[in-house]
């Protein structure tokens, strides 16, 4: 039904002008308008998470389902053995280009919309993420190690552990809200929608968010790592200063 | 209060921190000790990352030692010469154990490296205090009276200097190896290395006891400085907030510490920081030999 289409459309446009500025209608990619809100998120020193809301309307039937991946970097992930008693990290795998944060959203859930292998194809799902290895091992000995690099992300919050609901409205309008925890990764985060009828994506829409460090923390941070000399010059004065003050104000009590 | 420390990436309470510092401090002002060698492990339990716990140990010795500088100088009780043969051994020592450090860190192997060398530490030093702490208790009526210092193998050393201060005329060696062997200490486990500096200057060195406090309290700062700027610069791990707040904590903590620490007979002072010493090291002990909870770790590569 078009018509409805065009409400939807002008809805979402009364309601949310950017969405259509920043992405047009042309005649291909109209079956599916995306946004997302907000597009740029600061982590200051009183950040606790934040919700990210990504909206937009399908002009044909089919199901949406939402990836947003942190920026990647290479991990290592050590597996600890026992030496003489004690715990020690003794073998390692690095993985190249492992998203620091993932989150999924889907209108139903994931294996009735795709079948397993689309959904490695398309990378769907904390357990279909693609992990190369630097260093060369046998596959199942890498097997351990790739659940590891889940585990570790899920536990610290950074690998939603729930797949997030997609509300639809009118099979046009649809809405995805994905959280972000206090301790996410700054970067350039990637928003894929996806549009899919019959196991078969039929259009696909990136979105952009960048999560950034802001205010006094990010400036303390990003001049103890650029410039570490004078940082430690200023660091050892500030030190001076409050030993000092501190025996001057108690000696005169 | 919640608030975000910049370099150790954590958020956690103001007052946590300022008690922590205050704490410390307490102990410090009350049994006359550096406190940096329960600070680190305290912070690694509190989930501040190992490496950051000791870049900030050094720096917020620097604070806490400070003042008490300032104090024995006015007094004279500073030996300036043997201050600075501390001070080029210490910055030596520093700068090779900042390197080594980055090293480990970078081979993923710091974290134990750090808790191995607090096990021993604290292990050693709770158990030479307990000891001794529980001779004085035993013998405090039937006490001797040392000679001003014994002469032994040390004193065969060469390239021997008058100091002037401590009234001696000893090799140059001695005070420049412990400087040195201080400041890989201060750059390894973010401690002063008082309670290793005062032994060795007055049996080994022989100083007199007058000079002692001051002298070893100016190699700590110094040592300390040196190693806290090669944190900073090498492996970015000094976070000035967390050590401003423990500061502030430590130097009001110290006041009420010293007080304290004069009401209650020195032997059982040092009894009561020996077990205090040994719980903490047994507590690290127990995370390196205990299962962990997960046998993998994933960290980011390193990519500098």
């Amino acid at each position: 039904m078009p018509g409805r289409a065009i409400l939807a459309v002008a809805l979402l446009a009364m309601l949310l002008p950017q969405a259509l500025l920043t992405a047009p209608l042309s005649a291909d990619d109209g079956m599916l308008v995306v946004d997302l809100l907000p597009r740029r998120i600061e982590v200051d020193s009183s950040f606790t998470g934040s919700t990210v809301i990504l909206f937009g309307v399908k002009s044909v039937p089919g199901d949406i389902i939402v990836t947003l991946r942190g920026p990647e970097a290479p991990v290592v992930v050590r597996r600890k053995r026992r030496v003489a008693g004690i715990w020690v990290n003794r073998d390692a795998v690095a993985f190249r280009d492992v998203p620091q944060y993932y989150a999924l959203a889907a209108s139903r859930p994931i294996e009735a919309i795709m079948e397993t292998e689309a959904l490695d194809r398309n990378q769907i799902g904390t357990g279909h993420i693609l992990l190369n290895t630097i260093w060369t091992r046998t596959a199942d000995e890498i097997a351990s190690f790739r659940v590891a690099v889940h585990r570790a992300r899920e536990r610290d919050g950074l690998y939603a552990s729930e797949i997030g609901e997609i509300v639809v409205i009118d099979d046009s309008l649809f809405r995805a809200t994905l959280s972000l925890p206090a301790n996410v990764p700054t970067g350039e985060y990637v928003a894929e929608t996806i549009l899919v009828r019959d196991g078969e994506v039929l259009n696909r829409r990136e979105s952009r968010l960048s999560v950034e460090k802001s205010g006094m923390s990010a400036e303390i941070f990003n001049f103890a790592k650029g410039q570490g000399a004078l940082y430690g010059l200023i660091a050892i004065a500030a030190a001076l200063v409050a030993g000092w003050v501190g025996g001057v104000a108690f000696r005169k009590n | 209060m919640e608030i975000y420390l910049p370099i150790a990436e954590i958020s956690t309470n103001v007052f946590l921190l300022l008690g922590l510092g205050g704490a410390i401090g307490f102990l410090s002002g009350m049994f006359g000790v550096g406190g940096g060698f329960l600070m680190t492990p305290l912070l690694i339990f509190l989930g501040v990352p190992p490496t950051v716990a000791v870049g900030t140990g050094t720096n917020l010795i620097v604070a806490a030692s400070v003042s008490g500088v300032m104090a024995h100088w006015r007094r004279g009780n500073v030996d300036f010469r043997m201050g600075s043969l501390l001070f080029s051994g210490g910055i030596g020592g520093a700068w090779l154990g900042v390197w080594l450090f980055k090293e480990l860190r970078e081979a993923g192997q710091i974290d134990l490296v750090i808790s191995l060398f607090y096990v021993v530490f604290l292990a050693i030093v709770g158990t030479l205090m307990g000891a001794e702490s529980v001779r004085a208790a035993l013998r405090r009526n039937a006490r001797k009276r040392r000679k001003a210092h014994q002469h032994n193998w040390f004193h065969g050393l060469p390239l021997k200097l008058r100091f002037r201060r401590s009234k001696l005329y000893v090799s140059a060696l001695p005070p420049v190896v412990v400087g040195f062997l201080m400041g890989l200490l201060a750059a390894f486990m973010g401690v002063g290395g008082g309670f290793i500096m005062i032994p060795v200057m007055i049996y080994l060195i022989g100083m007199p006891t007058s000079v002692v406090v001051g002298t070893s309290l100016f190699g700590i700062v110094v040592v300390s400085t040196v190693s806290s700027f090669a944190h900073a610069v090498q492996n970015h791990n000094v976070d000035i907030i967390l050590a401003l707040l423990l500061a502030v904590g430590a130097v009001i903590g110290a006041q009420y510490g010293s007080r304290v620490g004069l009401r209650i007979k020195g032997e059982y002072l040092r009894g009561l920081l020996a077990v205090m010493v040994l719980a903490v090291g047994g507590r690290l002990l127990f995370d390196l030999v205990a299962l962990p909870d997960d046998l993998f770790s994933a960290t980011l590569m390193a990519m500098r």
